[in-house]
């Protein structure tokens, strides 16, 4: 691959950006110095060159100084910001956020302990409820009510709700109650005798503690 | 409190330490030319002026990475082309340029053995100021060059830059550089031509009698 022919006008370009080697810069003096057309070219490069600075600069000086004031009051502002972001303090921590820090150090291993209970009472419960060997005494009643099996028709486990059954109240043990002294009004007494009843109305006579006399009660 | 005539390098110290004056001075002595910069790659006033504010910003919160082995102006120059590089590419408008952000410099410094010249040192373009229909040919002229043509103009003539920094900024090669600056001035100076109605002022022949160097081709000075 050939290198891309560079023209004298390219190396005169190169002249005036003083991108050219010493030997390169020698060899394009000689030729300026015998070459009117070349001067030329280099003028009007020259003259380019200014024209373009002088352009912009023009453009540059058509903005009025009010317009950079606005810029610089803007600028300021946001030094400003910058400048109080930089030195606000580090809001302080949270109640929760402290308790969480205090926590963590310690959060691992109370957390596997916890979970390690955990896991220790659920397997103790689950061996708990499981039948007891047969040379032992039943942990439960001897004679408990009989408890239908829930949703035993129903093999699908579909959370139904389901009837409470009765509770089930153990059996009075019978026979008549055998009061022999009473208290009333802060006084205490013998039931001497029951009367009986008048209508719906209990008779009694009660010695009372106290007079030793004889009075009447009625339930 | 930091002399209105201090130089740049006590300026940003200045800053550095937290004077927010010597800052605005720096940005006093700077901002028409970081307009012009800006205005040449963008066409639109108020997209200039947003990147003059961005790059004052940009330089005072990266100040600290300023080392100071290249000059302030072409540090600030840098940052400018950055944001109106990043300008161009956000604005559909103007797909036509493209930049490789993998070779971008952003906010750093050049190396030693910089060429870069200050356009002050180009002439004094006071009588050019004073013809106000070169001025607004040499605008209408940019105006119409393509972006990447109007860019390595504007990176050449007004921030300075090596062709070396130039094919770095553009993700190109130093090659592809000099060939686009050679074409970007000759479309430039066609433009002036037909707007000023260019007459040739050089020889359209050979060269001198005693000549023997190449032919040069005819002359591109399009001022009188």
């Amino acid at each position: 691959m050939t290198e891309p022919t560079v023209t004298l006008e390219q190396r005169l370009h190169a002249f005036l950006d003083g991108e050219l080697s010493a030997p390169e810069r020698a060899e394009i003096e000689q030729i300026l110095a015998r070459d009117a057309q070349a001067r030329a070219y280099l003028d009007g490069l020259r003259l380019l060159q200014r024209a373009v600075v002088a352009g912009l600069e023009a453009e540059a000086d058509r903005v009025p100084e009010a317009r950079f004031e606005q810029i610089w009051d803007e600028i300021d502002r946001t030094l400003d910001r910058d400048l109080r972001l930089q030195k606000a303090p580090e809001p302080p921590p949270s109640l929760w956020a402290r308790i969480g820090a205090a926590l963590r150090p310690r959060f691992v291993p109370l957390a596997a302990a916890a979970g390690v209970a955990a896991v220790a009472l659920v397997t103790w419960s689950s061996l708990g409820t499981a039948p007891a060997p047969t040379n032992n005494e039943p942990l439960v009643a001897s004679n408990p009510a009989p408890v239908k099996p829930v949703l035993e028709d129903t093999p699908i486990a579909v959370a139904v709700p389901v009837e409470e059954p009765p509770l089930e109240l153990p059996a009075p043990n019978g026979g008549p109650a055998q009061i022999k002294r009473i208290e009333w009004s802060g006084k205490a007494g013998r039931i001497s005798e029951i009367e009986g009843k008048r209508n719906t109305t209990t008779v009694i006579w009660i010695s009372d503690d106290e007079t030793s006399g004889s009075s009447e009660r009625s339930l | 409190m930091v002399s209105p005539e201090a130089d740049d390098q006590a300026l940003v110290e200045a800053t550095r330490r937290g004077d927010r004056q010597a800052f605005r001075i720096l940005m006093q002595r700077y901002q028409r030319k970081v307009y012009s910069i800006a205005y040449g790659f963008l066409r639109n006033p108020e997209d200039a002026l947003d990147v003059v504010q961005e790059s004052f910003i940009k330089v005072h919160r990266y100040l600290h990475n300023f080392e100071g082995n290249s000059s302030f102006y072409t540090w600030l120059y840098r940052i400018v082309s950055n944001l109106c590089i990043d300008h161009i590419r956000k604005n559909r408008r103007h797909r036509e340029l493209e930049f490789d952000d993998g070779l971008r410099h952003d906010g750093g410094e050049e190396g030693e053995g910089s060429a870069f010249v200050p356009p002050s040192s180009l002439g004094d373009p006071a009588n050019l100021l004073q013809r106000r229909e070169i001025l607004e040919a040499v605008q209408d002229g940019l105006q119409h060059l393509s972006d990447k043509h109007r860019a390595v103009i504007v990176m050449r003539e007004l921030q300075g830059m090596s062709y070396e920094e130039m094919a770095r900024e553009m993700g190109c090669s130093k090659g592809t550089i000099m060939s686009r600056l050679f074409h970007a001035r000759r479309n430039m100076q066609r433009l002036l031509t037909e707007r000023l109605g260019y007459v040739p002022t050089g020889p359209t022949g050979g060269a001198d009698e005693d000549s023997d160097a190449e032919r040069v081709p005819a002359p591109q000075a399009v001022l009188p």
